[in-house]
């Protein structure tokens, strides 16, 4: 199994950033794109979306798939997406391991699963159904969650695990996720990380969040936090090189102060790479 | 519990007040089941709360904060989101202040709700290359009255209550809402040119003759119309500049001959 090539350090493209990127075109390695922000007829965000794929690389990453839903998956959604994947020539096409509804409702949240046997061969299913529709191999990634179920028969990490060995796609490990969910749930975020196979791993997500005392809540509307930085810094030490980026979804900062985050991503890998080779010397 | 029981019933929970969900939500040291519960059920209010204020700022602004927060909490309490994008969530909301108390006996603020979904709908509504004016050079004026003409998908023709555009620039500043007048008035919507949503008042023969000519009725008939409308001798003349309007503002897409007339 040929991981794909790492595509270096990306920012989230938003609206308000466009001009920003339009004009300057910034060294910005890739853009992450939400998919369903633009699976519209058409319009300014699917010309500016033609203009950036043309100077950078870019991914698709969903909300919507609902893989883990109870719900029949949405072909029309898929086509839509598989669609916008022709266009636009992705290097990955991602989405959430969660649910976003049932019953034909979408609640448009990352919705919690339980870890059980049942879920996990439920989401194994529907991974192997929607890489055959779209002809590829999916990534799948972990989401920060507030509760967990009485239900669980695993930890997260072995759920997760299983999940890409089985369905053989790959994964998106969100470290921030990964960081907010150990807070909240009680467990160390290092096995969390330590947990998942090298192989399967082909991006990361950082981005900030809240602190409401009792939970942390990813909300992407703040700076990358120390202790996120930590765990990246040894996830790149068991994962890198692989695709880095930075999501921001609110408080929105001028864009050279996503720059400079990246420049402390970029900062971090590069230290790890040297201790790696200090260590072989 | 079956997977797709636990969904139904955390689904229920998140959107009702049925907390049966809660027997599988484990406690955590910091949180009880509920407050570990509440944080997606606050979530989802304040998320599709987060869509309608994104959605009709023009109307927030109109209402006040206090007055939107009551709609937006009604709607959202009556409306279920059903598409993977949240974009078309709000798109009920000018039916839903029509059918309810006490919103319904309000023409202004239907009338603003109306204008923000036709802009956000003309926005991303499907591309067509607009048609040059100059597809029009070189045609002999025997050739004029058969012309026909295609529009933009973008374009939406709006009978609001008079006063609605001044009320939309109002709020766009924050300013008291005028007063307004009764009876109608027409507002053009469309994406332009500049790939941004545009919309103007039109006078009523402007607004007949485009009406006309997006039903599919050629030059001549327009021109007929007009002249049976205002007994007015330069009638061609009226309708040529307003199909010159037209063509500026990037509204046609596309020319043919009524082969019925031709």
């Amino acid at each position: 199994m040929q991981k794909p090539a790492p595509l270096g350090f990306g920012l989230g493209l938003r609206p308000v950033y466009y001009g920003d990127i339009l004009d300057n075109k910034p060294p910005v390695d890739w853009f992450e794109v939400i998919s369903e922000n633009f699976m519209i007829p058409g319009g300014r965000p699917l010309s500016v979306l033609e203009c950036i794929r043309a100077d950078y690389p870019i991914v698709l990453h969903g909300v919507s798939m609902s893989i883990a839903s109870t719900a029949p998956l949405d072909f029309d959604y898929l086509g839509a997406l598989k669609r916008l994947a022709e266009r636009f020539q992705p290097a990955f096409v991602s989405d959430h391991l969660c649910w976003t509804g049932v019953h034909g409702v979408n609640l448009h949240d990352l919705l919690p699963v339980p870890y059980t046997k049942e879920a996990l061969d439920h989401v194994v299913e529907r991974i192997g159904r929607v890489q055959d529709f779209l002809g590829r191999r999916i990534a799948i990634e972990n989401v920060s969650s507030y509760v967990t179920f009485a239900e669980s028969e695993m930890d997260e990490w072995t759920f997760v695990k299983e999940v890409a060995e089985r369905a053989d796609c790959w994964l998106l490990l969100d470290v921030n996720n990964v960081f907010v969910s150990g807070f909240n749930h009680d467990f160390a975020p290092t096995e969390f990380i330590q947990s998942i196979d090298v192989d399967r791993v082909v991006q990361f997500h950082l981005a900030g969040h809240s602190d409401q005392g009792t939970h942390k809540i990813d909300s992407h509307d703040e700076p990358v936090s120390p202790e996120v930085w930590a765990l990246f810094a040894e996830a790149w030490r068991r994962f890198g090189p692989v695709s880095v980026m930075i999501e921001r979804d609110d408080k929105f900062p001028p864009f050279p102060e996503l720059l400079a985050e990246l420049e402390q991503a970029r900062g971090i890998a590069a230290a790890v790479a040297a201790e790696k080779i200090g260590a072989a010397a | 519990m079956k997977l797709a029981d636990l969904q139904a019933k955390f689904q229920d929970a998140v959107i009702g007040e049925d907390r049966a969900i809660l027997d599988s939500v484990n406690p955590s040291r910091r949180l009880d089941r509920a407050a570990r519960f509440a944080v997606y059920s606050d979530a989802y209010r304040l998320r599709h709360a987060s869509f309608l204020a994104e959605d009709y700022p023009m109307l927030r602004n109109a209402m006040g904060e206090e007055d939107f927060g009551a709609l937006v909490e009604a709607y959202i309490a009556a409306t279920r989101s059903h598409h993977p994008n949240a974009r078309w969530y709000g798109r009920h909301l000018p039916e839903f202040l029509t059918r309810a108390e006490p919103w319904g006996t309000k023409p202004d603020w239907l009338g603003l709700a109306l204008l923000e979904r036709a802009l956000a709908d003309a926005f991303d509504a499907d591309d067509a290359e607009p048609c040059d004016v100059g597809g029009l050079a070189g045609l002999s004026s025997e050739a004029w009255p058969a012309l026909c003409f295609d529009f933009q998908a973008s374009i939406s023709l709006l009978s609001v209550v008079s006063g609605t555009c001044a009320a939309y620039e109002a709020a766009a500043i924050e300013a008291p809402p005028p007063q307004t007048a009764s009876g109608a008035e027409t507002i053009l919507v469309w994406r332009g040119k500049d790939q941004q949503a545009h919309y103007r008042k039109l006078e009523t023969p402007e607004a007949l003759a485009l009406t006309e000519a997006r039903a599919g009725r050629s030059f001549g008939a327009i021109c007929s119309m007009l002249a049976f409308r205002d007994k007015d001798d330069a009638v061609a003349e009226r309708a040529a500049s307003l199909l010159a309007r037209w063509f500026g503002d990037g509204l046609i897409r596309g020319i043919r001959r009524d082969i019925l007339q031709s």
